[in-house]
């Protein structure tokens, strides 16, 4: 008995509902592999340390960065003024001080926080928006920062 | 003759619908060239603004002739009006092209102090022009150390960059003495239960493009009563050492 695949293959490919099936199934697996690839990167990234000049370069690049993104959110202040978490006071039982910090005008400005007016569980790194003086967690603007700010440590390991 | 004229109006319907892609292609990678531009332009603009600057410059400080610490502006701190305010706030400026810390300005209270008993962390940090010389008995002497700009007893910040530059050990030594004096001022008001702030800002002042500072000018002012006011510059030197301000390179000279 002769199969002929290949005859097959073609049948099925013709049609509309198997051939959108392999086109949206080749799409997830496309976006699937790329989201692991970028995670082990991302991983591997944090371990991978930068050379003084790399370490520069990162340094002015995150720095225009994070000026550029605090210029943009600064000019509309409708959803509160907005920080970036920076430092936590180390052994501070008294005051349970954080640090938030913006960057504007070539300047890295920052500010003392209670940890009374900041949102529970607050990491470093977490970007805040001030509102009637408590802290307001925002997340998707967190996660907006941090991947660009991975993006600009990874371009400059690629460039090796 | 029916079927050309079909072809021809096909052809031209082809041409229209091609002109219009490319217009519309070429409309928006315009409008992306022009706002790329202007972004550019806000970064660069942006990047030579601070606000912090201080008026003293590199020719208005006489060269070293033996004192460690002279006396800058009859030690009247340059603070204007604008600045004087009790919130509490610690500005950092951004890292040159070379890479080297610039000013740093805060108004110092308690809450921007270290918690009692905190011992700082270690440094890893190479500032610009860290050329480390050691010396002495088994090389136990040092010529460098990592100065913060805003000391770590008045602002709690350790590793930072940006706070952080190549100083000798005689300059880093006078330096202490001043930050005690805002340190101690902060601590005498806090134990009369009184949240007082000192403005306080070092300058760090180089010579072209030299890796390592001549020296730093140090201003403070308390804000709320008199108290503290000064304004000083301490010069990066060491005794017995020739440095090379241009790389941070050093020698004994005996």
């Amino acid at each position: 008995m002769e199969l002929d695949i290949n005859k097959v293959i073609d049948k099925i490919t013709q049609n509309d509902f198997i051939d959108n099936f392999i086109k949206e199934l080749s799409i997830t697996l496309e976006k699937y592999t790329n989201k692991n690839v970028s995670k082990v990167e991302g991983e591997n990234m944090n371990e991978i340390e930068l050379t003084t000049e790399e370490e520069l370069e990162f340094d002015r690049k995150e720095f225009d960065f994070l000026q550029n993104y605090f210029k943009r959110e600064l000019s509309d202040l409708d959803k509160g003024e907005t920080y970036i978490v920076t430092d936590k006071f180390e052994n501070d039982n008294e005051y349970h001080r954080y640090k938030v910090t913006q960057y504007k005008d070539n300047l890295e400005c920052k500010y003392i926080a209670f940890e009374k007016d900041l949102p529970q569980n607050v990491q470093l790194r977490d970007i805040v928006r001030k509102i009637d003086g408590k802290y307001i967690y925002d997340g998707l603007a967190t996660e907006y920062v941090k991947d660009s700010i991975n993006k600009i440590k990874q371009d400059i390991i690629n460039k090796r | 003759m029916k079927n050309n004229k079909r072809n021809i109006k096909t052809k031209n319907n082809l041409n229209q619908f091609i002109i219009a892609v490319t217009i519309i292609i070429l409309s928006i990678l315009i409008g992306y060239i022009t706002k790329e531009n202007e972004l550019s332009e806000d970064v660069s603009n942006y990047n030579t603004k601070t606000n912090i600057i201080n008026d003293t410059n590199i020719n208005d400080i006489p060269e070293y002739s033996g004192e460690i610490v002279i006396t800058i502006n009859n030690d009247i701190p340059y603070f204007e009006e604008k600045d004087i305010s009790n919130e509490d706030f610690e500005y950092y400026s951004n890292l040159d092209e070379l890479g080297r810390a610039g000013v740093a300005f805060a108004n110092i209270c308690k809450y921007t102090m270290p918690p009692k008993d905190t011992k700082r962390g270690s440094l890893s940090y190479k500032p610009t022009g860290w050329e480390q010389y050691l010396y002495g008995e088994n090389k136990s002497k040092h010529l460098y150390e990592r100065c913060h700009l805003i000391a770590w007893q008045l602002g709690n910040e350790n590793n930072n960059k940006r706070n952080l530059l190549t100083g000798t050990s005689q300059m880093n030594s006078a330096m202490i003495e001043y930050e005690n004096i805002v340190a101690n001022w902060i601590k005498l008001k806090n134990k009369e239960n009184k949240d007082y702030h000192v403005l306080y800002r070092v300058t760090p002042i180089y010579k072209g493009e030299n890796k390592l500072a001549t020296g730093i000018e140090i201003e403070a002012k308390s804000v709320e009563e008199e108290g503290v006011s000064f304004n000083k510059f301490i010069y990066n030197i060491q005794d017995n050492f020739e440095i090379d301000y241009g790389t941070g390179k050093a020698k004994l000279i005996e």
